[in-house]
């Protein structure tokens, strides 16, 4: 029966893909660029979701299934959803990680946390030594050494290495976030991966602060000033503040309104994205903040969850499809040793330093054993550090961001795939979306 | 101000705004089409709003779907035969008498449209006032609800009329393509998720395909709805998910119309928006009066309602969608007015 299902979406998506692929030379209305990005969602969102059950099929997360489809049908593959449908649907993108950091905000709960903050801290720091400094300095050691990148001048590679270090120390909040409501996964295991990736995201947003500073300090020849580590701490505590408010804001909602939870959720990330843009804040960290505070801090929090969970759907279908078809293989061919060695050299590293901060703080079996595998997919926030560089540092920061991007393609298809290997393992799964 | 923050602004104004437009003790006077107005307010500010255009097909895609969604064979087969011939001599003589007549004030090709649209009846008004349980005001009430599935199918024959070779050959290929790709899709999965999720797709899909092929998403949606409710295993879920929330939808459809659409008004619209007015109520009293009027005030059928903007969208966008269309302006403000008219007087009587 269940073969035959499989065949059956198989054959879907063939058709689809047949009959989109039909439908595009006749865009030649004066509409075009209009429309297009409105075919291309509707085309994606089913293509995308139907790849999700078939990876579901094969006991694999359903994010799996949407990035695969999004990288076939992207241009990398088939170019049925063009460059131009992808950045003209980037709001949406925007969107899904406002929504998402409010999910990942609303996931932490305090109690929980409580139980695990010495493992939370501990695996965290160890991640800074190890991954991060250990990253570094081996990456510079083989770069300096090797014709692995087309860099020669030793001052550049040490900045490529610093950035380097902070992309092996990133996680994803989203991927993470999507595989946990995916299985409904509860338990020791899955509160410390979703502290730890939280409180490395805030760490990584004031570690690329500093490393820009010193980069540029050490390029220009110019010394760090105390101005600007100011600057740093008042941008994030006031990225923290608005959080703060926006988290009251949505109380106040649940409490007096209560009604279209699961409307009020996306357009409050709609709006969460505006004003954060708007006012120059880090707006990641708001809506974590802003969730944090309605789970925590009121009662509310049960009506923000119920509407994340009638809205994740269709936000994660289309934010990962896009993120699939967004992804460039085309720099792989150019840096693939280099880049599967800092893929496996990061797995490593991984594994050791969260062995041993779980270890060293007497974390229970399961985590020690599994829960490294939560910490591998990066995504989002990587790719946004690397397009600022990109665009501070041209020259080298193009082969930064080409590098960077084959690692993530890597990562979002292996990542997730690990996490949930670990989950089941650990027994934290609570729903199996294929069985019955 | 962006578009995207204008629909956002639209879907919060149709949330809240709905509590107070169908508030049940009664409507308000426009029972609706005041965010009509709001649009309007929208047009007349200074930002690009033509990205938002897109939306509006699937709008329409979805409001035939709804509709095609209700005609269950296996339903249709037990309704009284009377009832159908009531239907279409009701429809027949409500299209073909206006559009001569608005044909005589002015309007070229637009006056059966026009036709078709005036010809639909608020069914929320006349329900509002027609509590009783009795067998006659049924039959009015389920009378009323029937209009529109014979108001898009005199539409796809107006529409065949003027373009045979586009309307029968393309807009045929597209309903067949559609309805089996939908059936196919929705009984490949097995969560209701999945079937929510794939409607936003394929509303969106199937109706921004009719948008890049001229071809009338509202026709196309109301056949798909045919086909699956008659054949889709999970049917009643369909109907659920596509009538959810049908009252704040049609608000954000009113407002992205009124900013789509504008209004242009000129010295001549002056004359034919009243003598549109006058025609619609004239036609309207003398049908209804020998037809199946008895027993009921006549302002109760008076408001044409949503449906008759469903209508003129469809036509419009199909000509272009060329904002502050004289002829659009002028038909969507006589709808308005006939609202105006039906929701005031039907309320003064029943007092």
């Amino acid at each position: 029966m269940n073969k035959h299902r499989n065949r059956l979406i198989l054959l879907n998506i063939a058709i689809l893909c047949i009959l989109f692929a039909a439908i595009r030379p006749f865009q030649s209305h004066e509409n075009y660029h209009l429309i297009s990005p409105y075919l291309a969602l509707g085309f994606l969102v089913i293509a995308a979701h139907l790849g999700g059950l078939l990876a579901q099929a094969f006991a694999l997360p359903a994010l799996t299934g949407n990035l695969l489809a999004g990288i076939l049908l992207g241009p990398s593959v088939l170019n049925l959803i063009s460059l131009s449908d992808i950045s003209s649907l980037e709001l949406i993108n925007s969107l899904a990680l406002s929504f998402i950091a409010i999910t990942a905000g609303g996931e932490l709960k305090l109690k929980n946390l409580r139980k695990h903050a010495t493992s939370i801290f501990a695996i965290t720091i160890s991640h800074f030594i190890i991954v991060f400094s250990t990253s570094i300095a081996l990456f510079y050691y083989i770069f300096t050494h090797t014709a692995l990148l087309s860099i020669t001048d030793p001052t550049i590679i040490l900045s490529f290495c610093i950035f380097l270090g902070i992309v092996a120390m990133a996680k994803s909040p989203a991927a993470t976030i999507a595989v946990l409501n995916e299985f409904r996964a509860k338990g020791p295991f899955t509160d410390l991966v979703l502290g730890v990736t939280m409180l490395v995201d805030v760490i990584i947003l004031v570690m690329f602060a500093i490393a820009m500073a010193y980069v540029q300090s050490i390029i220009t020849h110019t010394p760090i000033s105390l101005i600007f580590l100011l600057e740093l701490i008042g941008h994030l505590l006031l990225s923290v503040g608005a959080g703060l408010m926006f988290g009251y804001l949505m109380i106040l909602f649940y409490k007096y309104i209560g009604r279209e939870l699961t409307l009020f959720i996306v357009i409050a990330s709609f709006i969460s994205h505006d004003m954060a843009q708007f006012a120059g804040i880090e707006h990641m960290l708001m809506c974590m903040v802003a969730g944090f505070i309605v789970q925590n801090f009121s009662r509310q929090g049960h009506r923000m969850i119920e509407g994340i969970e009638n809205s994740y759907l269709p936000i994660y279908v289309v934010f990962f499809s896009l993120a699939g078809a967004s992804l460039n293989f085309s720099h792989l061919k150019a840096f693939y040793p280099a880049v599967i060695l800092f893929v496996v050299v990061r797995l490593i590293l991984v594994l050791i330093a969260t062995y041993l901060g779980a270890y060293l703080s007497k974390a229970p079996p399961t985590i020690l054993k599994y829960s490294w595998t939560g910490f591998l997919t990066n995504a989002g926030l990587t790719l946004s550090i690397v397009i600022i560089i990109e665009n501070t540092f041209p020259d080298w920061g193009s082969i930064l961001m080409a590098f960077v991007i084959s690692v993530i393609a890597i990562n979002q298809i292996v990542g997730p795939v690990l996490f949930k290997l670990g989950l089941d393992k650990s027994g934290e799964i609570t729903r199996w979306p294929n069985r019955k | 101000m962006n578009s995207s923050l204008v629909f956002v602004l639209a879907l919060i104004l149709a949330y809240t705004g709905v509590f107070f437009i169908f508030k049940r003790e009664r409507l308000t006077l426009l029972a609706g089409f005041e965010f009509l107005f709001i649009g309007y307010i929208l047009y007349f500010q200074d930002f690009d709003a033509s990205t938002l255009k897109p939306l509006l097909y699937p709008f329409l895609c979805w409001m035939g779907m709804l509709i095609g969604l209700q005609m269950r064979f296996s339903d249709l087969k037990k309704l009284p035969k009377s009832l159908y011939t009531t239907l279409i001599s009701f429809t027949l003589l409500t299209i073909i008498i206006p559009t001569g007549l608005f044909y005589l004030i002015g309007f070229s090709i637009q006056s059966v449209v026009m036709a078709i649209a005036c010809c639909s009846i608020c069914y929320r008004n006349t329900a509002h006032y027609i509590t009783n349980k009795e067998r006659h005001s049924r039959f009015v009430l389920f009378l009323i609800s029937a209009i529109p599935f014979a108001s898009i199918i005199a539409l796809l024959l107006f529409y065949i009329g003027t373009d045979p070779i586009r309307d029968i050959g393309i807009t045929l290929v597209f309903i067949v393509v559609s309805s089996i790709l939908s059936r196919a899709l929705l009984t490949s999965v097995q969560d209701k998720n999945s079937v929510i999720l794939l409607l936003i797709g394929l509303i969106l899909l199937v109706s921004e395909t009719c948008a890049v092929f001229d071809v009338s998403a509202l026709v196309v949606g109301f056949f798909v709805g045919i086909y699956l409710t008659n054949t889709c295993i999970w049917k009643t879920y369909i109907f659920r998910v596509v009538y959810h929330n049908e009252k704040q939808l049609f608000m954000v459809f009113l407002i992205l119309l009124g900013l789509m659409a504008g209004l242009k008004l000129e010295l001549l619209s002056a004359a034919r928006i009243p003598a549109v007015v006058l025609t619609v109520l004239a036609v309207r009293y003398f049908i209804l009066k020998f037809n199946f009027i008895a027993g009921f005030n006549y302002f109760y059928f008076v408001a044409p309602g949503g449906f008759a903007l469903v209508i003129l969208t469809d036509f419009w966008l199909k000509q272009g969608g060329i904002p502050g269309t004289l002829w659009f302006s002028e038909a969507t403000l006589s709808i308005v007015i006939l609202q105006l008219i039906g929701v005031l007087f039907s309320r003064q009587v029943s007092q």
